[in-house]
């Protein structure tokens, strides 16, 4: 068994449990749940608005995950790290700002077509309001997303290029260096996915000129409700509040307000403090291990995985043949998804089952559902051949009729 | 976890591998309802004839797991030939079977009984009521 597993409490609650759906929620360590205890018994009190001493020393905690967050994805000022609820809440706010404030009517912007819904629908909805135009990546025969087609689909139209870091489905990652160099040339802007690419590779924000990434703190084993936006300065001056409050303002009248500065204008209302405290506690946590590390052993247990699973007669795996993160989708032929998670679930075998928020993607490969075992550092060999197991398993269970 | 063979029951395999009344109905007549589960894609397409308050005609086509590809097969069977008022007490049944309840009349719903373990799978409960969603919209509206 996997080393890690000793640091956190839920292995030790479900010592037989294979927990295979990392891509959705990550397990937290024993260290982020310490975090969330002692400050609501010690710490708890209001961030930024009170004076006395305790008041302080919360907000002081706060900012300092602000510090932590930044120089975990080389931004190079903690004023560009926002505090959101999460991957979708900050997406949501840049498109919404971008799309209302810098687009014009027949302004393009490029997707792919392995997004997520966080990051389809909000652009979506935005381009069939203000009349500006989707163009989607398309893939390749291997499942990898195609570099000539995104070359051919950004354009001096292209205002924004958002994309992924990770599939969610496929599990790979896309070259998000090249598609910098290639929206930075007509002078777009790169909006990246990093609910999956930040959790499982080093990420440095500056070195690949991302101009905004949004993650979220649970899938960073960290707790529910915290997420991160990074944006740069250029963005963060110009865009309006998405939404308005305490704290966030300057100076306010009985018609007009002013607001503060980035990231605070940002942030309107009492914060998820805890939330922030945790995240801090999991980047502690995830940076005793190292994200090389971990990028390492994630790619090995994915490619184990898929290499055991394509070894089961009629078993079909998604995504490129060169596994680049834990995320391994797949199907066994004749049977449907949510029955052979059904089984698994009998055998403690926890795996999502379904479209997995990407109904565009999981159409195109042609399915209404596919299985995905999705793992992380504290995963084992011996949790994938389990799994390898109950898949025979199952194949032999509903052939019985 | 309860027994899996509780649940998935040979009857269901067999009516999820070679089920009745499939394919979709066509003619002015038909009426014809499509009914998604999102979390899973799965898709149901639903289509009947009513004539006098009366279903005469049922055909149904289901994407999905064995459990609402065996609930689609076997709705259809109990429900041909009923009238509307006796479909929708069948269809009450039903969800009442799902959500755990004792029924008065059990026998009334026939094979579909084999669905009194899908409650103890609380997240496939939605794959076992899909097709009696998109009967109750077919009927509905036809019903005075």
């Amino acid at each position: 068994m996997n080393a890690y597993r000793e640091d956190f409490p839920f292995f030790k609650a479900h010592p037989d449990i294979v927990y295979f759906d990392n891509a959705a929620t990550t397990q937290k360590p024993a260290t982020v749940i310490q975090a969330l205890i002692d400050y609501y018994s010690n710490d708890n009190a209001s961030v930024h608005r009170s004076t006395y001493t305790l008041a302080q020393q919360a907000t002081d905690q706060y900012e300092q995950v602000r510090t932590k967050v930044a120089n975990f994805i080389g931004a190079r000022d903690a004023n560009q790290i926002l505090f959101t609820k999460g991957t979708t809440e900050g997406l949501n706010w840049i498109a919404q700002g971008v799309c209302r404030h810098f687009l014009q009517p027949g302004d393009e912007i490029v997707l792919s077509v392995m997004e997520h819904h966080s990051n389809l629908v909000v652009w979506q909805q935005l381009a069939n309001t203000l009349d500006l135009k989707l163009r989607y990546i398309k893939l390749t025969d291997q499942q990898t997303l195609d570099l000539a087609d995104a070359q051919q689909k950004i354009t001096t139209k292209t205002k924004v290029l958002a994309i992924t870091g990770v599939s969610n489905v496929l599990g790979s990652s896309n070259p998000i260096c090249k598609l910098s160099k290639l929206i930075h040339a007509v002078n777009g802007l790169l909006i990246v996915d990093g609910a999956q690419m930040v959790p499982t590779m080093p990420v440095d924000v500056s070195q690949l000129q991302i101009d905004c990434l949004a993650f979220s703190g649970h899938k960073l084993f960290g707790p529910t409700g915290i997420g991160v936006l990074y944006a740069t300065p250029a963005l963060l001056d110009v865009l309006p509040p998405a939404e308005f409050g305490g704290e966030m303002i300057d100076q306010v009248s009985l018609t007009t307000t002013s607001f503060q500065p980035a990231p605070y204008k940002f942030e309107a209302g009492t914060q998820n403090v805890a939330g922030v405290i945790g995240l801090g506690a999991a980047i502690d946590y995830i940076q005793t291990i190292g994200m090389d590390k971990i990028h390492a052993e994630e790619q090995m247990l994915g490619q184990y995985l898929a290499e055991q699973l394509s070894n089961i007669t009629n078993v079909s795996i998604y995504g490129p043949a060169d596994r680049d993160s834990g995320i391994v989708a797949f199907n066994v032929d004749q049977l449907h998804a949510h029955d052979v998670a059904t089984f698994l679930d009998s055998n403690q075998i926890c795996v999502r089952a379904g479209t997995h928020c990407a109904q565009p993607l999981v159409n195109m490969l042609e399915v209404n559902a596919t299985l995905r075992a999705s793992l992380a550092f504290y995963n084992s060999f011996e949790e994938c051949d389990q799994l390898v197991t109950a898949i025979k398993a199952a194949k032999e269970f509903f052939s019985y009729a | 976890m309860p027994d899996l063979r509780h649940l998935y029951q040979t009857i269901m395999l067999e009516n999820a591998q070679h089920p009745q009344h499939s394919g979709i109905l066509t003619g002015a007549k038909v009426k014809k309802i499509t009914v998604h589960n999102p979390t899973c894609g799965d898709e149901l397409v639903l289509s009947g004839v009513i004539e006098h308050s009366r279903l005469i005609s049922i055909a149904q086509h289901s994407e999905g797991c064995i459990i609402s590809r065996a609930s689609a097969s076997i709705m259809t069977e109990l429900v041909l030939e009923n009238s509307l008022d006796q479909i929708q007490v069948l269809a009450a049944m039903f969800v009442s079977l799902i959500n755990g309840h004792n029924l008065a009349n059990q026998e009334l719903l026939q094979q579909a009984m084999i669905f009194s373990g899908v409650g103890q799978f609380p997240m496939r409960t939605k794959c076992a009521l899909l097709p009696w969603q998109a009967l109750v919209e077919l009927v509905e509206g036809d019903k005075q």
